[in-house]
């Protein structure tokens, strides 16, 4: 039931758009208790043969919705990342030193405007990342159930396609972030001016605000919260995870209404 | 755009049963029936699930009717809502993309991917250009739609449906992303194991985005640009006009409106105005908030890809293991096919030598660990494990030493057999 519950957690924090994108992790754990508390006798493979690809069935229904919204997603990154690359172009350009085009004010009104775009941006595609990941774990885990409680063989080669699908191979989205990383450290310049840190933090946390930022660290301490050993840790599960700085990312769980731990 | 995708949505939903399922060929269209009348009041309910039952081979000369009688629905849609031609067409491909699905009888879940036949093409491209045509019609308005308006077939419920979808992009080659020519990628790889008929999916990347500008910009920008110029310029093999078409939308909403393709509303709370009136104590914060709001971005980027590479790395391993287990299944078949005689010593520590009798056990555990049929096939096989002890130790310790050569942590619960039982004899 842990997985579930981080995954509800996941779905109540990301950002509205996406929230029924996710994996329908209940209703597939229904299905399996469903198929395997009428447990089929060797006879009875045909009833069992057409539970299983009912299963399928929905499995793939899923994929193909990681799918389809994924790629939707991948092509909406990809116009905004060349738009934006333009726009910090263009603001750049205008404040040429020679054509005073934009006054002072002007351009520091606009890059920050633009510093504050390409950070959202680059926050959406980090929770697309997300988004396919924990859509993956789910169906592993759902599958890793179907079989121990039918004794299928489904869970191998089901994943090995999903390895393959459009909606796990992030490729393209990965390199568009590092793309972003790259402008960001180049035109926005990270200041010197660190030793005010901590008084600063709290006004930081409150003028981040919600959103992407929230969804964020929602996300990263789900992600350890998903890996910490449990019962049915197996060769097939993921390593506990070590974050730097959880107790920084856990103290900006502000006014989380459903705390992650 | 909304109820294009809604429609393709219910598409999804209703093509997937196709292949691979037993006796699922009628509970599928029924329940398409109901997502359609759910999402689609105006259409003609009956028309629809007599549509979707009939699954007899399709003849091409029925183009015409078959075409007017859908469209004789969208028509309804068509004067309400605005002139969007190409709409009510991407409607019609997704009920022709559904009519692709035959049952298949011997129950295989087998894809159609790249089984193409030349009969099949030649209909698709007739398809194409016929609702090529439609589309190059500027004001749908002068098309004549009277003619398609009055329309019984609706009532027939052996209404013949069009076997090729206009699905190309299922068997179209797949292209890399990483090709100097904007190629476009299909998503074709999909799903091997289900046939789920997408509509032509469109997986674009930044080569092929930069040759749309490129043809956007040709044609006097994004305003002026039509898709059909785009497409006409752009020249890539198994782009598609709907492609075109949604793309250019993302697109002029990208740059007119950036506001609003720019996150969500929520992602709004902090306008840039609010932040200005801040005096300079806050406007540090906003610098601060932003940097950390990097830092946890860049956190679970790095995370995530390390996790998923992890993931792959699990799954190879795994793979490869079952491989290994499948090789020794079949030498191990082998070796029981061999006479009695051939096997004296019981204590021998190949796989393949033991008992006569326990050996027939073991390769006939092994089958059924293999079949999908069985449901305590590991209960089984463990008990008569239990009854031909010293053997199978021989036997799970050269097994256990396999598998501890590959997994890196000593974890011995394991999902596959091979593991499993040497647990159990411990």
């Amino acid at each position: 039931m842990k997985f579930g519950k981080r995954l509800k957690q996941q779905i109540e924090e990301t950002l509205p758009a996406w929230r029924d994108k996710f994996l329908s992790y209940k209703e597939l754990k229904k299905l399996v208790r469903l198929i395997s508390s009428a447990p089929p006798l060797p006879t009875e493979s045909m009833e069992y043969g057409k539970a299983e690809a009912e299963f399928v069935y929905l499995l793939n229904n899923e994929i193909e919705k990681f799918n389809a919204f994924f790629m939707e997603q991948e092509e909406d990154f990809i116009i905004r990342h060349k738009e934006l690359q333009q726009r910090i172009r263009r603001v750049i350009d205008t404040h040429a030193p020679n054509g005073t085009k934009s006054s002072e004010a002007q351009y520091k009104d606009q890059m920050a405007k633009t510093k504050k775009a390409i950070i959202d941006f680059h926050g959406e595609m980090v929770l697309l990342e997300n988004y396919s990941n924990i859509n993956y774990t789910g169906l592993g885990k759902i599958l890793k159930k179907y079989d121990k409680r039918t004794g299928g063989l489904l869970r191998l080669p089901f994943i090995q396609k999903v390895l393959q699908q459009p909606f796990f191979t992030t490729d393209l989205v990965s390199k568009l972030v590092k793309e972003c990383e790259n402008t960001i450290d180049e035109v926005f310049p990270v200041e010197e001016e660190e030793k005010t840190k901590e008084r600063r933090r709290d006004e930081a946390i409150t003028v981040a605000g919600k959103g992407i930022f929230r969804n964020t660290v929602a996300a990263l301490l789900t992600m350890q919260e998903i890996r910490r050993g449990s019962s049915t840790y197996d060769h097939f599960s993921l390593p506990p995870l070590n974050l730097p700085d959880s107790d920084l990312i856990h103290s900006f769980q502000l006014n989380s209404p459903i705390p992650i731990l | 755009m909304e109820m294009m995708k809604t429609s393709v949505a219910l598409q999804e939903s209703s093509l997937a049963p196709s292949n691979g399922t037993h006796g699922n060929s009628f509970s599928s269209p029924s329940m398409a029936t109901n997502d359609m009348h759910a999402a689609v009041p105006a259409y003609n309910q009956h028309s629809q699930s007599s549509a979707f039952i009939s699954q007899s081979s399709k003849d091409l000369a029925y183009l015409p009717p078959i075409s007017s009688s859908y469209l004789g629905q969208s028509t309804a849609f068509i004067s309400q809502e605005n002139k969007d031609v190409s709409w009510s067409l991407d409607r019609l491909q997704d009920f022709l993309d559904l009519h692709e699905n035959v049952p298949d009888p011997n129950g295989l879940v087998e894809s159609s991917n790249g089984i193409m036949l030349s009969e099949e093409h030649r209909k698709k491209t007739d398809l194409l250009e016929w609702a090529d045509q439609l589309i190059s019609v500027n004001d749908p308005l002068d098309l004549d739609w009277s003619e398609f308006v009055n329309n019984d077939n609706v009532s027939d419920p052996k209404l013949k449906v069009l076997k090729p979808s206009v699905d190309i992009s299922k068997q179209q080659p797949q292209f890399h992303q990483n090709q100097p020519d904007p190629h476009g990628e299909f998503s074709s790889d999909v799903n091997p194991l289900s046939t789920t008929q997408t509509k032509p999916r469109m997986r674009w990347t930044p080569e092929l985005h930069e040759a749309f500008v490129e043809a956007v910009n040709q044609l006097g920008g994004s305003e002026r640009a039509t898709p059909k110029g785009v497409l006409n310029l752009m020249k890539v093999e198994g782009l598609t006009i709907y492609h075109v078409k949604s793309h250019l939308q993302k697109y002029r909403t990208a740059r007119y409106k950036p506001e609003s393709s720019e996150g969500t509303s929520e992602n709004k709370v902090t306008s840039i105005e609010e932040m200005k009136s801040f005096d300079l104590k806050t406007s540090i914060g906003i610098t601060e908030a932003l940097r950390l709001q990097m830092e946890v971005q860049k956190q679970l980027h790095e995370q995530l890809e390390i996790q998923r590479n992890l993931q792959l790395r699990i799954e190879e391993q795994g793979r490869q293991l079952q491989m290994m287990f499948e090789k020794q299944k079949t030498m191990d078949e082998e070796k029981s096919g061999a006479p009695s005689s051939a096997l004296h010593d019981p204590p021998a520590s190949l796989p393949g030598s033991t008992r006569p009798s326990c050996m027939n056990d073991k390769s006939e555990a092994l089958e059924q660990v293999h079949t999908r049929t069985g449901i305590d096939t590991r209960n089984a096989s463990t008990t008569e494990e239990e009854g031909s002890q010293d053997v199978s130790g021989k036997q799970k310790a050269s097994e256990t030493e396999t598998t501890a050569h590959l997994h890196t942590n000593d974890d011995d619960e394991s999902r596959s057999p091979l593991t499993k039982r040497s647990r159990t004899e411990k």
